[in-house]
């Protein structure tokens, strides 16, 4: 099996994670920018844009890992507006580097005006600095517990403001639960589950979704960052569909070709979607 | 039972935690519990509406359990343990 992290917080995990993931199937990460867990200044986003597109695809590449990521400001520091616009203004010039697939994990925290009118400025940028006609690919982070229910529909709603200039083909909406994954997929949506066992899905949640919703436009992730957390947990929900009989044909798409695709919405990313061909292994 | 044992404080004397730190430390664990338990019991309907319903005793237990968590009366573990024990 191999499999695409989409999701996932190097920045704050060891290199025995890498070493662990590469002989786990891992060919490929994508590391949304995030949360350092405290409030930082301006000058310091520049350092951690830096340590995104510049230092943790070296560290990857130890272990033979793609290492791709996304630039934005992350809602929870989109309170202080000031602050907000200035960082806003840095993030152009990064996305344009080799590595950078979109824009993200932009979204909603708590929910405010301040959070809100950050996020629609970040859909715009995706929509300005696009080309060909196509917007950068935006991935959304929604919000916790008690306040993803409304939140995720308030990021549904602000999208579908921007009319035909949002393609939700190119968006990815993810932290995805039982409550918000059927109006994320309904809209055209990516959905992409979070198996983080205390306050998000587990893996027997997550296959119970892919069950329900299919297999389509789904990608799985276990967000791990400086929290309790594990990048294997994507390999236990991997291991949990297998034990329910699902197929390793459908296990590459969910795993490895389905980030594959959506993140080849981006010309950058250079890994293709593959076939399981061997007769013998139970592959359809 | 050593020297040390007899001058270490009992558990009795331990301040009982306040309603506000056990929901504190252990609402998440138990909401992610709840969800466990929903998540199973609809995988359970699903698999019952297209295979057919199953006679199992262990559904029944389950259930019985589920009251024990919702009714109004405490020692609740003990109760539920009590279902999924052999009888006699
Ligand atoms: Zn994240």
């Amino acid at each position: 099996m191999f499999f695409i992290d989409p999701h996932v917080h190097m920045v704050s995990r060891t290199t025995t994670d890498y070493e662990n993931m590469a002989m786990a199937g891992v060919v490929a990460v994508s590391e949304p920018a995030f949360w350092a867990g405290f409030d930082r200044t301006p000058s310091a986003f520049a350092d951690y844009y830096r340590q995104l597109t510049e230092f943790e695809p070296l560290r990857a590449a130890q272990f033979g890992i793609s290492h791709y990521c996304w630039i934005c400001l992350n809602p929870k520091e989109a309170e202080d507006s000031g602050k907000a616009r200035e960082v806003l203004s840095l993030i152009p010039q990064y996305l344009s580097r080799p590595n950078v697939l979109g824009v993200g994990e932009i979204g909603l925290h708590k929910n405010t005006p301040n959070e809100m009118d950050i996020f629609r400025r970040h859909v715009q940028l995706a929509i300005d600095t696009g080309s060909a006609g196509r917007h950068r690919l935006i991935l959304i982070h929604t919000p916790h517990l008690e306040d993803k229910l409304r939140g995720t529909r308030l990021i549904i709603d602000m999208l579908k403001e921007f009319g035909s200039a949002i393609d939700p083909s190119r968006v990815l909406i993810d932290h995805c639960e039982e409550h918000t994954i059927r109006m994320v997929k309904d809209a055209g949506f990516w959905a992409g589950m979070t198996v983080y066992p205390t306050t998000k899905a587990t893996p027997e949640r997550a296959v119970d979704m892919i069950e329900v919703y299919g297999s389509e436009r789904v990608c799985i992730n276990a967000a791990a960052d400086w929290g309790i957390s594990d990048p294997l947990w994507v390999h236990r929900t991997m291991l949990e569909a297998r034990r329910r009989g699902h197929k390793l044909r459908t296990l590459m798409k969910i795993f490895h070709n389905n980030p594959a695709t959506f993140f080849g919405g981006h010309l950058g990313f250079a890994i293709r979607p593959m076939d399981v061909v061997h007769r013998d292994l139970n592959t359809d | 039972m050593n020297r040390h044992d007899a001058t270490e404080p009992t558990d009795a004397a331990v301040e009982p935690l306040s309603g506000g730190r056990v929901l504190e430390l252990y609402f998440l664990k138990a909401r992610a519990a709840s969800l466990d338990i929903a998540a199973m019991l609809d995988r359970l309907s699903r698999a019952e509406q297209s295979l057919g319903p199953v006679n199992d005793e262990r559904k029944v237990r389950l259930k019985s359990a589920l009251h024990v968590l919702a009714d109004e009366a405490g020692d609740k573990a003990r109760r539920i343990q009590e279902i999924f024990s052999i009888k006699g």
